[in-house]
């Protein structure tokens, strides 16, 4: 196993390697560029404008500009944001709080209402509430997620109002929205106390993100346990006259998890990349929102360490995710 | 098998739903522009916004064109978009995945890891960097109108299918009509694609089925961001995208194109589901 | 199986219900009568041109508050030399101040300097070459420091650092030197007559305290993210993408201002979250409203417009010459070489319709490239909706109909491309008006097109704009408050892109050796009434070559929650310019 593990380990460097090079071209063929929004205002002259393509080093060729990037990240300098001139892990040290506050709190709710449904689901299969589950659960998955965030905003935030305005829970008088059409806090006058501000404005991102997972674990949870309730082992364990409880929770549900779990693992990577959707339909400053403006601006080297990152978390999870089902099925085993 | 197959489906009631609201969608797509000779550069612009009614059943948009011929319109657009970016993916991932699931050894290795390199990258961020690319013309042909994002949106996917395309064929290719062909001269190109590949359809059927889905809700998801199909070509994923900033005073605008999509991935999932369970009787639900 | 196909049914009726309900469903938030928004500039008192604005409303202005301002761009960093984003130059009207302002009748008003300067008062010299700024005492930077000529001369030599980021060098190349007799004046000497030199520090180059930090290490100053200003509020808190909080200058120095006691600036990602804020009373002021956004405000009770037209304007702009060769901006262009055929477009194009339909009627039909206070030329009239003329035009020029309707000539078709910028409704909605219009003549224009990054990037960018490989394009540009850097640039022939020239901006290849001499003459003499008068001119020859075809003027658009007052409209500047003076009821 360690021998698997650290195999594995060794092949993600030439693999990152690549990885860096294709996005990297993919990046640099486009036409985006830090000083791009200059071309267009009325006080830069032209000359100013070949003077800052020459400074931001636009006109460069390509493998001269992955070469700069390369050697000077391998040292552990990832380099400066074009656009804000703050070093790139400055800029996403700022957004990654944001966005794992909120991914975090989704994915774990998301969870923490499914496992329970799912397997209730399971149990009481046929039943009305098994019906209700898999259809809910089905349209969770099939719903545009943008589309669902707008209607959130259409309906809690712009179409109805909060009771509470005006109470020492909101103090803000009316009118107030029900729930905020964006933001993580109150900025203006009468701010509500700060854990209810915060939680307040969670709630509609929070939904928006956690539909499709919800929906997902959901049917995986109960396709799982759906599986293991027809083993034999199980019927073996009812045999033997164990609680049925005992049964479900110490037999049945660790091996339905299995396949939950890998899928959990292989999620945890997109905690960091943020929801774009969400981050921009609820204003959120979040890592999604930074990868957008700086695609925008051509600001490569923000770019490039988000990939990067991100690249890195896919392949250092998707190796937990296999260690953990050849932890949790005895009979995979890999060396 | 095919009437065995048909026998399991229609049995499964929700999927015939499901092909009954495809079916009339994509009638309705195809036929409502064509017979009310619609013309998107028509404008009827002291029409504008005029809330549903019995003329405009669901309300007209801001140059005053009607939008249940306008959504039909553009889910002509949306469906063909699904159909031609699965039905890339499917190519890709069936070619890659029997590749590597038939040749094994170095070929499955290198294959596998190419597409795992390709899992590795956020997906959205990669697609809106890959439009961007595209749209700056670097392949003439692809940097306009419907192609930029049916191969974006099949690049994305392709991966999916390769996986299972392999196990399949890693299990296929020790049966013994695999050794017979073999035996009897066929070449190893014939043995895939006329012997094992037939075998291996049902996971790839479903696969596809459920790929238009995903399709469609890619393309609006990105159209949403800017990064789709361009106007004036309408797609609902674009329609989205303009309606936005008009939820307050026409909010038909976004609700009509984006329940449209939430029906076509319904009815489509519905049909994948049945297909599954008809094709793989194993399959618990 | 049954019971759940019952379900599904269910939800759907459900979800259709919902959806059908939802049009018909009146918003909770606004009253039923909208109330009508003023159509022109708004203001509570006129300000006077020759002081500093003050307001004078009827129930005295209230000291303390907070104002919320909704900004939908992410500020890359607040300093005004390393970047011009819009979000940007808003809020430096809070923080920053320059040593003149523009009012909003375009005349020039002292801020931190005394007096403007002029041939009357001594402040500009015989020739032009020397100014002197009188600058005002008791200034004081947020820091506590005074506010001297030894920062202007540090701002000079942190412009002049090369390598460091610095936007405007070249605007200051004439500048000879920069002395300081005394710590309050500032004396200005010119290698050659600047025509723009009141730009110099008021808008063109940031005032830096001198502690601002090591000139080469610009980009990396504590400045860039918390500035040091003069202005009457100060900087406190930038939270990266999500606001920026500002609080009152104690020792501002006009006494008695500001009223406000903090300002905060909200970042959102887009326009349409600015306006559901705006809609909720969640903000109080949103800058740069279009034109789209006027159906929902006119309906917010809540909301006060301010509105004044803005210099420039959406346009189309022809290539006249070939599209194909970069490197030739000679030969002319297949079919729009024609002035004929341009001057046709122009007449066919129905301008009122857009902007009653699209622009709500607030803008103005497109009339020539100077058309706001102070280089309003008045003369020049717009091309007017005459279809039957633009037919005669083109069946002189010799473009007879083929059976489709379109023209044909030496089997040619008169067919175009026509661009503008994705993502833009407003603009794609125009294109669709457009192209009727143009089918209604016998026209045809097909669209394609192009994210801005690509349509309106530099060369290296192969930007159709730059290389000249376009037919039509579409976008909006103006002249800032000196109109000669965008004559010179946009209509000089030696303004034309080249691969020798990479950087020219002439992009319509406009070649006329009278617009030549109007333009450069008029940049070489001090003389403000004469100068306008030349502009004019090259202006109008513009308009008669029609390789420019105005559309509309647009309105400088910014909206205020009824609760905040004091603001004053004004085509050159944003929401706070006169941010001393506005307070909340």
């Amino acid at each position: 196993m360690t021998r698997y593990i650290i195999r594995r380990l060794l092949q993600a460097i030439p693999l990152l390697f690549i990885i860096s090079i294709i996005v990297f071209a993919l990046i640099q063929v486009a036409p985006n560029n830090p000083i791009a929004a200059l071309q267009n205002n009325p006080n830069i002259t032209p000359q100013d404008l070949l003077r800052l393509e020459q400074e931001y080093g636009i006109n460069d060729p390509l493998p001269l500009k992955y070469w700069k990037w390369v050697s000077q990240t391998v040292q552990g300098n990832w380099g400066d944001s074009f656009v804000t001139h703050r070093p790139v892990l400055t800029e996403i040290g700022e957004r990654l709080p944001n966005t794992l506050y909120l991914s975090g709190i989704a994915f774990f709710l998301a969870l923490l209402i499914a496992i329970p449904i799912g397997m209730i689901s399971a149990i009481k299969q046929y039943s009305i509430f098994d019906h209700i589950v898999t259809t809910i659960a089905f349209m969770g998955q099939s719903i545009p997620i943008f589309w669902f965030g707008l209607v959130l905003i259409i309906v809690f935030a712009v179409n109805m109002q909060n009771p509470f305005a005006g109470t020492p829970l909101f103090p803000h008088p009316a009118p107030l929205p029900l729930f905020p059409g964006g933001g993580m806090t109150w900025l203006g006058e009468y701010p509500p106390e700060p854990l209810v501000d915060r939680i307040w404005h969670l709630v509609l991102p929070v939904t928006m993100l956690a539909v499709f997972q919800l929906a997902q674990h959901v049917r995986y949870m109960r396709a799982g346990m759906l599986d293991v309730l027809q083993m034999d082992y199980v019927r073996t364990a009812r045999a033997k006259g164990l609680k049925e409880r005992a049964v479900i929770l110490g037999h049945v549900f660790k091996n339905a998890a299995i396949p939950l779990v890998t899928v959990i693992a292989l999620e945890v990577p997109s905690l960091f990349n943020g929801a774009l959707f969400t981050e921009t339909i609820f204003s959120w400053p979040g890592m999604g929102r930074l990868f957008f403006n700086s695609a925008d601006r051509g600001d490569y080297t923000v770019l490039m360490g988000i990939l990067m990152i991100s690249a890195f978390l896919i392949i250092f999870f998707n190796l937990i995710a296999d260690i953990a089902y050849a932890f949790l099925d005895p009979r995979i085993h890999y060396d | 098998m095919l009437s065995l197959t048909w026998r399991h489906f229609r049995k499964h009631k929700l999927a015939l739903v499901g092909m009954t609201i495809l079916g009339l969608l994509v009638f309705g797509t195809i036929v409502i522009p064509w017979v009310t000779h619609y013309d998107p550069g028509k404008t009827s612009i002291l029409n504008k916004y005029l809330s549903p009614s019995l003329d405009n059943l669901m309300g007209t948009d801001g140059l005053g064109r009607d939008m249940l011929i306008r959504s039909m319109d553009g889910g002509r657009i949306s469906l063909l978009i699904g159909l031609l970016a699965m039905l890339l993916a499917i190519t890709m991932g069936t070619a890659v995945g029997s590749a590597a699931g038939f040749y094994g050894g170095m070929i499955d290795n290198l294959l596998m890891r190419f597409a795992d390199m390709m899992l590795t990258m956020p997906t959205l961020f990669v697609a809106i960097l890959l439009t961007q690319l595209l749209r700056a013309g670097v392949i003439p042909f692809l940097s306009a109108g419907i192609a930029p994002i049916v191969l974006v949106v099949a690049l994305t996917s392709w991966m999916g299918v390769a996986r299972l395309v392999r196990a399949s064929f890693l299990s296929l290719k020790e049966k013994e009509f695999v050794e017979a062909a073999r035996m009897s001269g066929a070449s190893n190109f014939r043995i895939i694609i006329r012997h094992i590949l037939p075998n291996a359809l049902s996971p790839i059927i479903v696969a596809a089925t459920l790929r238009v889905g995903a399709a469609i809700i890619t393309e609006s998801g990105l159209s949403y961001l800017g990064f789709g199909v361009q106007p004036p070509t309408p797609t609902w994923g674009n329609m989205l995208k303009n309606a936005q900033a008009e939820l307050d005073y026409a909010p038909w605008t976004a609700i009509f194109p984006g329940l449209l999509i939430f029906l076509t991935v319904i009815a489509v999932n519905y049909i994948g589901d049945g297909l599954r369970d008809a094709l793989d009787p194993r399959h618990v639900d | 199986m049954s019971k759940r196909l019952f379900l599904l049914v269910v939800l759907v009726l459900v979800l259709l219900a919902v959806a059908c309900a939802a049009p018909t469903a009146a918003p909770a938030t606004s009253s039923s009568a909208a109330s009508s928004q003023p159509a022109s500039s708004s203001s509570v008192a006129p300000a006077s041109s020759s002081a500093a604005p003050t307001a004078a409303p009827a129930a005295g202005p209230k000291k303390g508050g907070t104002v919320t301002m909704v900004a939908w761009q992410e500020p890359e960093h607040l300093n005004a030399e390393l970047g011009t984003q819009t979000v940007l130059s808003h809020v430096f009207e809070f923080f920053g101040e320059g040593l003149a302002q523009t009012n909003d009748k375009g005349a020039w008003i002292p801020r931190l300097a005394t007096e403007i300067p002029s041939t009357a008062n001594g402040g500009v010299s015989a020739d032009g070459k020397t100014i002197t700024w009188k600058l005002r005492k008791n200034v004081k930077w947020h820091d506590g420091n005074d506010f001297t000529c030894a920062d202007l001369q540090f701002t000079l030599q942190v412009i002049r650092t090369p390598n460091n980021g610095a936007l405007d060098t070249s605007a200051f190349a004439d500048l000879d030197a920069l002395d300081c007799p005394d710590p309050n004046t500032a004396v200005l000497k010119f290698k050659n007559f600047y025509g723009a030199w009141i730009r110099l520090f008021n808008g063109v180059g940031v005032i830096f305290p001198k502690n601002a930090g090591k000139p080469e290490e610009m980009k990396t100053w504590a400045y860039n993210r918390k500035p040091v200003g003069t202005g009457p509020f100060k900087v406190t808190e930038f939270v990266t993408a999500d606001h920026i909080t500002l609080e009152r200058n104690p020792s501002y120095w006009q006494d008695g201002k500001p009223y406000l006691d903090k300002v905060i600036v909200r970042i959102v990602p887009s326009s349409e979250v600015a306006m559901q804020l705006m809609k909720n009373s969640e903000a109080d002021i949103m800058w740069n409203n279009t034109e789209a956004d006027l159906p929902a405000l006119e309906k917010m009770t809540n909301v006060a417009l301010f509105s004044a037209p803005q210099s420039g304007g959406e346009r189309l702009i022809l290539n006249s010459t070939v599209p194909t060769d970069p490197s030739d901006n000679k030969t002319p262009h297949p079919i729009l070489g024609d002035v004929k055929v341009r001057q046709a477009i122009a007449y066919g194009i129905d301008k009122k319709t857009i902007i009653d339909k699209l622009l709500y009627g607030k803008a103005l039909p497109g009339s020539s490239e100077l058309n706001v206070d102070p280089y309003n030329c008045t003369d020049i009239k717009a091309y007017p909706f005459d279809a039957a003329k633009a037919k005669a035009l083109l069946d002189d020029a010799g473009w007879k109909a083929g059976a489709d309707g379109i023209r044909v000539k030496n089997g040619v078709r008169l067919r175009l491309k026509y661009q503008t910028t994705t993502g833009n409704k407003l603009r794609e909605d125009s294109q669709v008006l457009i192209v009727e219009n143009m089918k209604a003549i016998g026209v045809e224009f097909f669209i394609e097109n192009q994210p801005s990054s690509l349509l309106l990037g530099g060369w290296a960018a192969n930007s159709p704009r730059k290389k000249g490989n376009y037919d039509i394009l579409m976008y909006t540009t103006n002249a800032g408050i000196d109109p000669h850097t965008h004559m010179f640039n946009y209509f000089d022939s030696k303004s034309i892109p080249s691969p020798d020239f990479q950087g020219g901006v002439n992009y319509s290849r406009w070649n006329d050796p009278q617009t030549d001499q109007l333009v450069e003459k008029a940049g070489s003499i001090p003389d403000w009434p004469q100068r306008k008068d030349l502009y004019c001119q090259a202006a109008a020859r513009v308009v008669d070559g029609a390789t420019h075809i105005y559309l509309y003027q647009r309105y400088n658009l910014q909206s205020f929650n009824n609760r905040v007052q004091g603001w004053l409209a004004t085509p050159w500047g944003g929401p706070a310019w006169n941010a001393a003076d506005l307070w909340v009821k």
